[in-house]
Order: structure tokens, then C-alpha cells, then sequence
């Protein structure tokens, strides 16, 4: 008895909650149009579904999978401050 | 806080509908609709104005499909959608880092 027969019971409900959650994250992300500073929305959003993906991966139980989720859990939020650091920067540049 | 009364009680009703009539099985599709309905709204944030909200989307569309890969995998029992979700998911995130870090300048300097 180890800790994915547990997760391969709450992973039924898992699943419908971050299904609405996602069908949310994608209602958002249509809603919007151009506005001002609404890339740093749209990377914030990013995050929620970022965080709802990987936990997904992790309570499925594929050991090099898990591994994956982990190296894209603590390299994404680089990859977003360095998107969000190329549009203050492009921001400038226009100006 | 003040309006989200039919949004919970929708989501109760659908717990408790569900758990009443042995839905779980098909809690899955739930969940690959989802997937769905982020990647085309990643997509459609892929061809607006501005490369930040192009590599914004295109992020939001790969985790998507790597997720989509694990679990479409793990319900047909296709073992191979695991090694390309794998190869999604370290290399994503590197692409995105490389072109951000060309588009602020660091790397020509």
C-alpha cells in the first residue's frame, strides 16, 4: 500500500475539479482582448494551469513523468519572468 | 462573494448527481475537455499582437498537450505517449527561456 494507491482514488474527482478549473482558465484566456499590461494576466493564468497540469502528472504515477513535472515545475516561473522582462523591455524599446 | 451562489451550487449538484448515479469513470472526459478548451484559447492567445503573448500561449498550449498525451496514455494504455510528453515538458520551458532572453537583448551583448 504505497501513496498512489491513494491517489488513484481521489484521482476520479481530481480529475472533474481540474477539468472546471481548466474549462475556467480557457474562458479566461478567450475573454479578453488588447488591453493595457494584459500579457502579465495572461502569464498569471499560465501559472493556475501550469499547476493544475503538473499535479495532474504527478497523481498519475509515471516515475520519469513525475521527474519531468518537477524540472517543468522549477523552470517555468524563469521562463515567465523572463517573458515578462521581454515585454517591459519591448515596451521601452517602442517608446 | 456576492453572485457566486449558482456557481457552487452547481458544482455541488454536479458532485452530488454524480457520486449518486457511479459517474467516476467518466470524470476523464470531463478533464480532456478542458484540455481542449485551454489549448485552442492558447492557441488563439498564439496569434495575437506581440511575441510575449505568442510565447505566452504556445506555453499554455504545450504543458496542455503534454497532459493530454500523459492521460490519453494512461486510459488506452498506449505506452509511448509518456516519452513524447516527457520530451514536452523539459523542453518547453528551455525554448521559452532562449527566445524570451533574445528578445530582451542578453544574449548579443
Amino acid at each position: 500500500m504505497n501513496i498512489f494507491s491513494y491517489t488513484e482514488i481521489i484521482l476520479p474527482y481530481f480529475y472533474l475539479l481540474s477539468g472546471l478549473a481548466l474549462i475556467a482558465v480557457g474562458l479566461g484566456l478567450f475573454r479578453f482582448g488588447q488591453r493595457k499590461n494584459i500579457v502579465f494576466a495572461r502569464l498569471q493564468i499560465l501559472g493556475v494551469m501550469d499547476v493544475v497540469c503538473m499535479l495532474v502528472i504527478l497523481f498519475l504515477g509515471n516515475p520519469v513523468a513525475i521527474l519531468a513535472a518537477l524540472a517543468h515545475f522549477f523552470m517555468m516561473p524563469f521562463a515567465v519572468h523572463s517573458i515578462s522582462w521581454a515585454d517591459i523591455k519591448e515596451a521601452e524599446s517602442d517608446v | 462573494m456576492n453572485n457566486n451562489y449558482l456557481l457552487y451550487l452547481t458544482v455541488i449538484f454536479i458532485f452530488v448527481i454524480s457520486y449518486l448515479l457511479h459517474l467516476e469513470e467518466y470524470y476523464v472526459y470531463v478533464f480532456i475537455v478542458g484540455l481542449a478548451v485551454s489549448v485552442m484559447a492558447g492557441l488563439r492567445i498564439t496569434t495575437f499582437r506581440g511575441v510575449s503573448n505568442s510565447l505566452a500561449g504556445a506555453g499554455a498550449a504545450e504543458i496542455g498537450v503534454a497532459t493530454g498525451f500523459m492521460v490519453v496514455g494512461k486510459l488506452y494504455g498506449i505506452p509511448y505517449f509518456s516519452d513524447i510528453a516527457v520530451y514536452l515538458l523539459l523542453l518547453g520551458p528551455i525554448g521559452t527561456l532562449i527566445m524570451a532572453r533574445f528578445l530582451r537583448g542578453g544574449i548579443a551583448e
